[in-house]
């Protein structure tokens, strides 16, 4: 399977008055084509930075300190601001989190995907029969009326199917979905997420979702890589993610869903916090929360490791996860 | 530079105020500067603000007159250190009257809604189109001309700025979660307006009223240099720019150094106000 | 947990909260009807003593409107609140304010839900003065005893609130409310907010702190999950009725209200193998404003049947302690 994407030794700071706030310390992954590639972490971690990187959307403070991000085989960190234009939007899109400040909220629905197809040379009858087509196939059927609309006329699922279907009309290849469903109510989410996972085969994309929720993951991503502290901690396909996790981190997330069917069991949360990126530590930053923990890890920042064939994992001692338990049972 | 103990809690190192930031630092420092002839002009000045002396009119700067004399043979350096009191005096006490009374008003009504704040509201539109000088300039003239009347004018339109701004910033937080959770709590409204809500909507008034020193000093200036606020004999900065109006190009020490002083404290209120701004703002969530 | 006695410590009949659309001059004159944000409507329902219960729905059904209006934060429209026996409706003033201690509210913004301007010994103490809760040489006695109960270092308590995580704030805000000895806590989306990790913490907090001090918690979610895991019963609430109440895992296991079991099956399955393309629901929840007759749910609802588009269901027992407002409930009567 071709590569479309590979990002390797991603590194993304932010310089403050008196400090530089680490946000993505050299991370690397590949997403392969056709695959929706997951993200997944808690606030702090870098994943949301390390998807604005990749469309190089850091501004002033921050700054794309290191690493490449080769797309379809260019490295998209070399090209010039134009250039880079070019890939935002039209092979390359990206849906957020919040539709009402991703929309403009002064512009008409049909201002805002008109916009999408400025470069497209098409005729404005083109243009109107596009935007109708796109609402319809992500489900708001009467487009005419709605593309008059304001996105506060719009409720936030609707909001959030208007702004993909702005994304889509421009048929990029590759998706970046910033925790798409995080503000959605459940009903709303489940819609959202079968959207996305139907118009990835039907527009043959790949889609990197960045969320913190491992029931989304579950519904929807091929393989996964676990940020924490701005690196990433694991790499795996979602069954062995699922099934074996190897990193105590992982497991801690896992301890902390309390999933239908566990009620009498007591799940022991991770302790503390994560750390200051301003002044991350030198070994492994999972080390002050972690409970399998060595004064080796401390010291030294553990390497990527694959374990099994496509499973990769940031720990000095993997083995100790021999008998945790997953999610599910293999 | 913030480390994370292992409680996970923010170890800011207090940075204390003067090092955060030059304007305030520098407003404070023109400000305290000027302080000095405000509260000892008797040790500064070098002769009497109203000794005339025929002999010595209109005198360019020299070691005897460090700014000069004037028209009357008066010594302008020892006339701009006796007026830095009545000007630092006008900008601050303009000010505060209207800061303390508009910012209660615009509390009480944002707070209390319904009618109490549209009656406000309507009196506050009035006073919004009433525009400030002309005003202030009609009721001394109807009042009479000199300080007093300087003050009741100034504080009679002063205070619609400070009730705009507290009434927002109260409307802004007043259904905020802390404040629901202190009525859940079951404080007393008084409490909740003094203690909660108080405190949180002060801060653009303060910024504000830096800059209504500056204001309210220049408004006491104008009036002055138009004859209608302080009267002679006393000296203020204003009315001895006015005197010079008439000698500019052949004594221009007249105008200029009344004029600079009033630049100094001017600038030094107004940089105080930028740099509270900007601390009162990043010291956020 | 099993509830020893099964005594009503808060119960709510017909409670009604609708929030009137402004008009403007020229409907008034015209006489067009008020329209209302029906955000409760018709609400009744029994808390006893020394339970967890959860309220859960997806945003717009009224949960939260509901804890505001049962805490006094709203006035009701109409219908009535009793705590322990006593008419909690029509308090005002004083009397309100002391029978406020009673019931306090954890808040879902850890971030606005302290007061920026006070360090959090003055947000305690003062909780603890106000209401006279112990003799001033014991306030800070007090205070420190709060700050253990919710793991929070006495060492901080000079500090204000810009200076803790997310976390952190919610616990001194759970230490806020627990300073005025309340018996009723109502926890309004308490960890939604927070990172999952940190989720767990509180959530485990809530739990030691309710079984040591005795008390009884409304628990207002939309994560079934967290709700499933720590209640004993859970109220589910659409459109500003409850239309399901009872035990929580018979409840989430064995739904008898189809919106109870679109619920439950729109929460994503924590197993990659058991995806679906297919969508559980299409469509909205309708606006408040708009709530459509008879069954609220018919309109989206696969079973609905005539009777549901003309009759509003009434609220019935089907099993033991299990209460379904529906037609056609998913589960069958026991006679």
């Amino acid at each position: 399977m071709n590569k479309i994407l590979e990002v390797e030794n991603l590194e993304t700071n932010f310089f403050g008055k008196n400090e530089v706030v680490e946000a993505v310390r050299e991370v690397s992954f590949n997403i392969y084509e056709g695959e929706t590639f997951g993200l997944i972490g808690e606030s702090g971690c870098g994943k949301s930075v390390t998807c604005l990187s990749i469309l190089r959307l850091i501004r002033y403070p921050g700054k794309i300190s290191g690493g490449s991000i080769i797309y379809k085989g260019i490295n998209l960190l070399e090209l010039s601001g134009k250039e880079m234009i070019g890939y935002r939007g039209n092979e390359i899109g990206m849906i957020f989190q919040e539709p009402m400040t991703a929309l403009n909220p002064v512009l008409t629905i049909r201002e805002q995907i008109y916009e999408a197809l400025r470069d497209k040379k098409l005729t404005k009858s083109d243009k109107e029969e596009k935007a109708i087509e796109f609402l319809k196939i992500v489900g708001i059927p009467s487009g005419k009326e709605r593309l008059s609309e304001y996105p506060h006329q719009f409720s936030g699922g609707m909001r959030q199917r208007a702004m993909i279907a702005a994304v889509l009309v421009s048929k990029p290849k590759l998706l970046l979905a910033d925790e798409p469903t995080t503000a959605l109510d459940v009903t709303i989410q489940d819609q959202i997420i079968k959207l996305i996972n139907r118009l990835k085969k039907e527009f043959s994309m790949s889609v990197l979702l960045v969320t913190h929720d491992l029931g989304v993951v579950a519904e929807m991503c091929d393989r996964v890589a676990v940020m924490y502290a701005g690196k990433i901690m694991e790499t795996a396909g979602i069954l062995a993610l699922f099934g074996e996790p190897r990193h105590p981190y992982t497991v801690g997330l896992r301890n902390s869903i309390p999933y239908i069917g566990s009620q009498n069991e007591k799940l022991h949360p991770i302790e503390g916090s994560p750390p200051d990126l301003s002044n991350p530590p030198k070994g492994c930053p999972f080390e002050p929360r972690c409970i399998y923990k060595e004064k080796i890890c401390e010291k030294i920042l553990p390497e990527l490791k694959e374990i099994k064939p496509g499973h990769f994992s940031r720990c000095h001692f993997i083995e100790k996860l021999e008998n945790e338990k997953g999610i599910i049972k293999l | 530079m913030t480390t994370v103990n292992k409680d996970g809690l923010n170890n800011k190192k207090k940075i204390p105020l003067f090092k955060r930031n030059m304007s305030i630092n520098i407003g404070l420092l023109l400000v305290l500067i000027m302080l000095i002839p405000a509260i000892f002009p008797q040790f500064i000045s070098t002769h009497s603000y109203t000794e005339c002396s025929f002999e010595n009119m209109l005198q360019p700067p020299s070691n005897k007159h460090l700014f000069g004399t004037d028209s009357y043979g008066r010594d302008i350096f020892s006339r701009v250190v006796w007026s830095t009191r009545i000007d630092l005096a006008i900008g601050v006490l303009a000010t505060i009257v209207p800061f303390i009374v508009g910012s209660l008003l615009g509390l009480v009504a944002g707070y209390y809604g319904k009618w109490v704040d549209d009656i406000l509201m309507r009196i506050l539109d009035i006073f919004m189109a009433l525009p400030f000088m002309v005003i202030v300039i009609a009721i001394v003239a109807i009042l009479g001309p000199g300080v007093r009347n300087l003050y009741i004018a100034i504080w009679v339109v002063g205070w619609k700025y400070y009730a705009r701004l507290v009434r927002s910033e109260v409307l802004l937080i007043k259904n905020s979660e802390f404040i629901q959770a202190a009525k859940v709590l079951g404080y007393s409204n008084s409490r909740i307006l003094l203690r909660h809500i108080l405190p949180n909507v002060l801060s653009s008034s303060i910024v504000f009223a830096a800059s209504d020193v500056v204001m309210c000093m220049l408004t006491g200036a104008s009036l002055s240099f138009l004859g209608l606020g302080v009267q002679p004999p006393i000296p203020e900065w204003g009315s001895i720019i006015s005197d010079g109006r008439a000698f500019i190009s052949s004594a221009w020490w007249i105008t200029f150094f009344p004029g600079i002083a009033l630049i100094i404290l001017g600038t030094g209120f107004s940089l105080i106000g930028d740099g509270l701004s900007d601390i009162l703002r990043t010291k956020g969530r | 947990m099993a509830i020893q006695n099964k005594e009503i410590i808060l119960k709510v009949e017909n409670l009604y909260k609708w929030f009137p659309l402004k008009r403007t001059i020229l409907d008034a004159i015209t006489k067009k009807p008020i329209r209302n944000v029906k955000a409760v409507d018709g609400v009744s329902m029994g808390i006893y003593t020394g339970e967890n219960i959860g309220l859960v729905g997806e945003s717009g059904c009224g949960k939260s409107t509901l804890a505001k209006t049962i805490i006094r934060l709203y006035e009701p429209t109409s219908g009535k609140i009793n705590f322990k026996g006593g008419d909690f409706t029509l308090l005002k003033g004083k009397n309100l304010r002391e029978k406020r201690t009673d019931i306090q509210m954890i808040f879902q913004d850890p971030y606005s839900s302290l007061n920026p301007k006070m360090s959090v010994k003055e947000t305690l103490v003062e909780a603890i003065k106000y209401h006279k809760i112990c003799e001033t040489s014991e306030i800070g006695l007090k205070m420190n005893e709060l700050l253990d109960m919710v793991n929070i270092p006495r060492y901080v308590a000079d500090r204000f609130p810009r200076e803790f995580s997310g976390g952190q704030r919610q616990r001194i805000s759970i230490a806020r409310a627990l300073a005025v000895n309340p018996e009723l806590i109502l926890a309004d989306e308490p960890v939604s907010s927070l990172d999952v990790s940190i989720q767990m913490q509180i959530i485990n907090l809530l739990s030691d702190l309710k079984n040591k001090l005795n008390l009884t918690v409304l628990f207002i979610s939309h994560n079934l999950r967290v709700v499933e895991y720590i209640t004993d019963r859970v109220a589910v609430m659409y459109l500003g009725k409850i239309v399901e109440i009872g035990n929580s895992k018979k409840i989430f296991d064995f739904p008898a209200h189809p919106y109870t079991n679109i619920l439950t099956k729109a929460t994503p399955v924590l197993d990659p193998r058991k995806r679906s393309n297919k969508v559980v629901i299409e469509g909205e929840v309708p606006s408040p404003l708009n709530v459509p007759t008879g069954c609220r749910f018919h309109p989206r609802c696969p079973f609905a049947d005539d009777i549901c588009k003309k009759v509003e269901p009434e609220m019935r027992l089907i099993s033991k302690d299990r209460y379904v407002s529906c037609h056609k409930p998913l589960l069958k009567e026991l006679s």
